[in-house]
């Protein structure tokens, strides 16, 4: 769900960039284009009012031109005269034409006329001029001079077939009065174009023109090849006066067709906005020019002139450099659009193809397994399984997927009762959100079978939200089956074991009494027959039976013992007295060659055991050492101690349910042939024997008393190089106080806890030890070196009230436990104890800040004394 | 947010590494002459080239010349040849013929309908110099000539002055009125009834009429043929300098003058193509 939402928030964070960006570059190109269009303006503007300026400076040159020729000192006597009512002679023309021709023509000008008040042409370059009246421009010229107007310029017009303008000024004699007329021909070099053509050009498709009140243009067309295509003009022809700038409605340039100029068409934008309002304007949305392009313009109209200055510039030029920008924008922009989305499909591809890899992967996984698995959501309904559920329990994936798990196959008991949700373990881890393994649980096939299960089920997170679980199962219907079946066959051959071994307990015990009933039926009929003849002989016969009567007896107790079921005669005993008792009877039991060893710990705990059966057990272990050793030279040790037995070892032992604990152990170990595996499954079975001799009995009587002290027996085997047999018998606790037959009756302090380290190679010696310790009221923890004895100490430092380490030990000795003791805390306190003399140990530590010394082997009460004084009779 | 960084950049960059719309600007000065067909075939170019723009100035070929080799501007127009001195100080400049043109002597239309339609080289002198001063005198009305000439630096005048005169520097009647340019001399011409002046080949439109030369009782009117021909004598190669180091872009323009457009152009200019 979150990787869905994810997505979806970049997605629109990435659409939501585009737009934005979209946005921008929209924004930056409007103001681009505004940029563009106020240079464009800012540029019209500059030369429109160029252009005006320009013009009004040309006809302001053109005035002091006319101003110097009327003025001049030559020329000026020479007008006046003309303009005399006397005729002029010939003669009198010439010198005039001559002098004006040089100022006039030299200049640039086309001709001069001078002009009587009457309007009519008294001299000019042409004879036939004379008499002529002027042309109509030129009158309303004339009209403006008399009107007060210093000189007054005509728009161009035609005047024999050319284009004409004429500068007019008026001549005045001293007193100011006009008394005639003077005009000058304007030549190509002083009309209009001149300036429109240069200074009113920019750019390439930029101009400047004159147009009239109706619209003609007064000068000449910078885009005349445009008009020429249009079919507006002919090649040659100019453009002044005969082009009326009129709105054409289409592009001519695009599509050139000739239109006749009927004036039907509206005057163009600028003409129409600057002849009506005479107002200085502009656009810069773009109109159509008099060739029907698009065009920005300027325009203003100007009175000197009387006549329209307006500057264009084609629209597709000015925006060149917008219409460049934009498309490479927009083309960057398509590009930027093209890869984001190429990318964004790219990645979304990659993350479908990941995903599905995955999947495929998981489901493969999921598929592979031989454990069914199955997915529930939080409400119990199933969202996956795999191939194995669906094989195990015969379902199709659509029947099972979304249905509620537990209805559809575990819905029962398996003995048929209604097994309600609420009650399923599954289905409580499940709300619970835990962990859960179970093995006795079974589910319901689609066909009504039931398959036993073993299954497994762990919740699924998603961050911290639960949002199902998965459970994993195996069918263990089989292996139930196996087991049950294992066990029956255990049962039954337990069982024929037993009547086996019964049936040789039996043969045995008939066997035995058999012969022993016939050495007595035979003696007691023998006495029968010899009491009167020869006495002494049924005697003799008597007292044969007597014997074979108590062989009989002997082997009853020995049946007894081995049923565990005889009477004990229990005392408090020291084990390890009874083997030194026994010495002398077990040495003479053995052969020669073979020697026991002692190892028997004196301050053994008594406990309440039967001393005759213990004397037994003995007797039968050694004895069952010395045949094994064979006649050969062997060894048996006899070792006896204390130890403390945990749960695992004592599975290893013979004993009926016994609790780990603290036990007096005796261990019988010989060199002899040793045993294998199958032999020792054997030993303890009654009449089983691989003597010749024997009755085989023994072993099962040792086991049977060790078992009815609530003990342990364990045999260790090393085939060929010998056996040992070693049992165990609790130890109660609580009888402790009755165990020290030596102690005096001071007792021991009590102190008030604390723990004690206590450091030994000897097993028993620990073990003891502790027992003291414990009795005096501190709790111990053991090592058996000095170097487990550091690490412990480093361990459990804090607790540690002091240290009781032997001397002598390996991997450490005591002395050196006792300086590296003292390096880590120099308050530490040690208490050595040693089978060495007191004062040859305690030499090493003089000075040493020893804090106690026990000779081995200690007394509690001995112990107590020198803890006591170390803790400076602390209780 | 890096993109929108990018893409000011690259607008910036390409607004400041925009083709700038400045134009390279050519000028030309010199004979007028040569300045009639400079104006059509400088059009002509910068219809394939507009990013160039030309300045065209007359002055007369003197003029020219010395303007282009002070380098004030590019290209010099001549319609004469290099006086010795001119030669001398010309440099690292080509002297380059573009057109062939002719003096053609020219009068008011009134003059030619009164029946002067023709003249001699000796009466075209003696006009000039002045011992002829009336149009009856040369079979025309009576009206008294006004003379035109041209400065003394014009290419036209020297050509004309070398053949008419003798000499490029001969000087002419006093009453005579000098004039600048070939425009100047066409307007006085057709704005008079009773001018005469010489003007380039080119100039000669309807406007004013050229008159025919009479040679040896030949008449030798000045047309293309008799120009190219050598039979009309008054002609003269018409020249630009262009100076060795001058921009890629005036060097392209003049092998535009020679090249088959440009020479085509010299036609509708109303010249002779260098051949």
């Amino acid at each position: 769900m979150l990787m869905i939402k994810n997505r979806f928030f970049k997605f629109s964070f990435a659409i939501g960039v585009v737009i934005a960006l979209f946005f921008i570059v929209t924004l930056g190109m409007a103001q681009l284009k505004t940029h563009i269009n106020t240079h464009a303006l800012d540029n019209l503007t500059a030369i429109n009012k160029k252009v005006r300026d320009a013009l009004h400076r040309q006809i302001d040159s053109n005035v002091v031109t006319i101003t110097q020729i009327i003025e001049g000192r030559e020329t000026r006597t020479l007008l006046m005269d003309a303009l005399n009512p006397a005729e002029m002679t010939a003669k009198q023309r010439f010198d005039l034409r001559k002098v004006l021709a040089k100022n006039v023509f030299s200049q640039h000008y086309k001709g001069f006329f001078l002009i009587g008040k009457n309007r009519k042409i008294l001299v000019s370059m042409k004879q036939r001029d004379m008499g002529m009246q002027v042309p109509e421009l030129a009158q309303e010229a004339i009209e403006r001079l008399e009107q007060g107007e210093q000189s007054a310029l005509t728009h161009p017009f035609v005047y024999v077939g050319q284009i004409s303008m004429w500068i007019l000024k008026a001549i005045t004699d001293e007193h100011g009065k006009s008394m005639g007329y003077f005009a000058l021909e304007l030549g190509n070099a002083h009309r209009f174009s001149v300036t429109t053509l240069s200074a009113g050009i920019s750019y390439a498709s930029g101009e400047t023109y004159l147009v009239n009140d109706q619209g003609w243009m007064l000068s000449e067309s910078r885009l005349k090849a445009g008009l020429i295509s249009a079919g507006l003009l002919k090649t040659g022809d100019a453009t002044t006066l005969n082009i009326q700038v009129l709105d054409p409605g289409i592009n001519l340039l695009n599509q050139p067709i000739a239109i006749s100029r009927t004036g039907q068409q509206p005057f163009t934008y600028a003409v129409e906005q600057v002849t009506s309002t005479h107002q200085p304007g502009w656009n810069t949305d773009g109109y159509r020019d008099y060739r029907g392009a698009l065009v920005l313009g300027v325009w203003q109209w100007d009175k000197y002139l009387n006549a329209a200055i307006i500057s264009e510039i084609d629209q597709g030029e000015a925006m060149q450099l917008y219409v460049y920008v934009r498309n490479v924008l927009l083309i960057l922009l398509f590009f930027v659009l093209a890869g984001t989305l190429a990318a964004m499909m790219a990645y979304s591809r990659l993350r479908i193809r990941s995903e599905r890899e995955a999947n495929r992967h998981k489901n493969l996984l999921l598929e592979s397994t031989a454990e069914a698995i199955y997915g529930i959501d939080m409400d119990g309904y199933c969202t996956f399984v795999n191939r194995s559920f669906l094989n195990m329990l015969g379902y199709e994936e659509s029947e099972v997927v979304g249905k509620h798990i537990h209805q559809l196959i575990h819905y029962a008991y398996p003995d048929g009762d209604d097994y309600p949700v609420e009650a399923c373990s599954i289905y409580r881890a499940h709300r619970e959100r835990t962990r859960v393994h179970r093995t006795d649980e079974s589910f319901w096939r689609k066909d009504g079978t039931l398959i036993m299960v073993e299954c497994w089920s762990q919740p699924l997170f998603e961050g911290d939200d639960a949002i199902g679980s998965v459970v994993t199962f195996l069918d263990i219907t089989e292996q139930r089956k196996n087991e049950i079946e294992r066990e029956q066959m255990e049962k039954q051959l337990q069982h024929s074991q037993r009547l086996e071994s019964l049936g040789v307990l039996a043969g045995g015990i008939a066997h035995d009494f058999n012969n022993l009933l016939t050495a007595i039926l035979g003696n007691a009929s023998l006495v029968e027959s010899n009491i009167l003849k020869d006495p002494l002989k049924a005697k003799e016969r008597a007292a044969k039976i007597i014997l074979s009567a108590e062989k009989a007896g002997v082997l009853c107790k020995q049946m007894l013992a081995y049923s565990g079921k005889g009477q004990f005669i229990l005392k408090p005993i020291n084990l390890s007295s009874i083997v030194e008792e026994m010495t002398h009877l077990l040495e003479v039991s053995i052969d020669k060659a073979v020697i026991i060893k002692y190892h028997l710990t004196s301050q053994l705990p008594l406990i309440m055991v039967d001393e005759a059966q213990m004397q037994q057990v003995i007797m039968n272990l050694v004895t069952n050492a010395n045949e094994a050793i064979d006649g050969k030279s062997g060894v048996i040790s006899l070792t006896t101690g204390v130890m403390n037995a945990e749960a695992p070892y004592l599975a290893t032992c013979y004993a009926d349910h016994i609790q780990a604990g603290r036990f007096i152990y005796v261990e019988v170990c010989d060199t002899g042939c040793g045993m294998d595996k199958e032999t020792v499954q054997k030993i303890f079975d009654p009449f089983f024997t691989t003597k010749v001799t024997g009755r085989g009995l023994g072993m099962s009587a040792v086991l049977g008393i060790v078992r009815g002290h609530q003990g342990a027996l364990k045999v260790y085997l090393e085939p060929g190089r010998g056996t040992t047999f070693k049992f165990l018998l609790p130890v109660d606790e609580s009888e402790y106080g009755l165990n020290m037959p030596t102690e005096q009756e001071t007792g021991v302090e009590q102190f008030s806890g604390g723990t004690v380290l206590v450091v030994d190679d000897e097993e028993t010696v620990r073990e003891v030890a502790c027992m003291m310790l414990e009795e005096m009221g501190f709790d111990t923890i053991t090592a058996c070196n000095g170097e487990e004895g550091l690490s412990m100490y480093k361990k459990h430092q804090h607790s540690i009230l002091f240290v009781l380490t032997d001397l002598t030990m390996p991997r450490m000795s005591g002395k050196e436990l006792f300086t590296e003791l003292k390096n880590i805390n120099p308050e530490c306190r040690v208490i050595l104890s040693s089978g060495y003399n007191s004062t040859e140990a305690i030499q090493q530590f003089s000075g040493k800040g020893l804090a106690g010394f026990v000779q081995k082997p200690f007394t509690p009460q001995a112990l107590s004394e020198e803890v006591k004084k170390m803790l400076g009779e602390q209780p | 947010m890096r993109s929108i960084h990018f893409f000011w950049i690259l607008l910036s960059a390409m607004i400041f590494t925009m083709p700038q719309a400045r134009a390279e600007t050519i000028t030309v000065s010199g004979s007028t002459t040569v300045k009639k067909y400079m104006q059509l075939v400088a059009d002509a170019y910068m219809q394939t080239h507009p990013d160039v723009h030309f300045s065209i100035n007359g002055g007369g070929s003197t003029s020219g010349f010395g303007q282009l080799i002070d380098r004030r501007v590019d290209i010099g127009m001549m319609s004469r040849n290099l006086t010795v001195e001119e030669q001398q100080t010309l440099g690292d400049v080509q002297h380059v013929a573009v057109a062939v043109d002719a003096v053609v002597p020219v009068v008011s239309h009134e003059v030619q309908q009164s029946g002067v339609s023709q003249i001699t080289p000796s009466m075209l002198a003696d006009i000039y110099r002045g011992k002829i001063t009336n149009w009856k005198q040369v079979g025309g009305a009576d009206r008294q000539i006004l003379l035109v000439d041209k400065e003394m630096h014009r290419g036209t005048r020297h050509v004309f002055a070398q053949y008419v005169l003798g000499s490029p520097t001969a000087a002419v009647s006093p009453e005579a009125i000098t004039l600048e340019s070939n425009d100047d001399v066409v307007n006085i011409v057709s704005g008079s009834d009773q001018a005469i002046a010489y003007v380039s080949f080119s100039y000669v439109n309807a406007l004013v009429y050229g008159l025919d030369l009479q040679i040896e009782g030949k008449l030798v009117a000045a047309t293309v043929e008799n120009i190219r021909s050598g039979a009309y004598p008054i002609s003269r190669k018409l020249y630009v300098l262009l100076p060795n180091d001058a921009s890629a872009q005036v060097q392209a323009f003049v092998r535009f003058i020679l090249s088959v457009k440009g020479q085509r152009l010299v036609e509708r200019a109303g010249y002779l193509p260098i051949q």
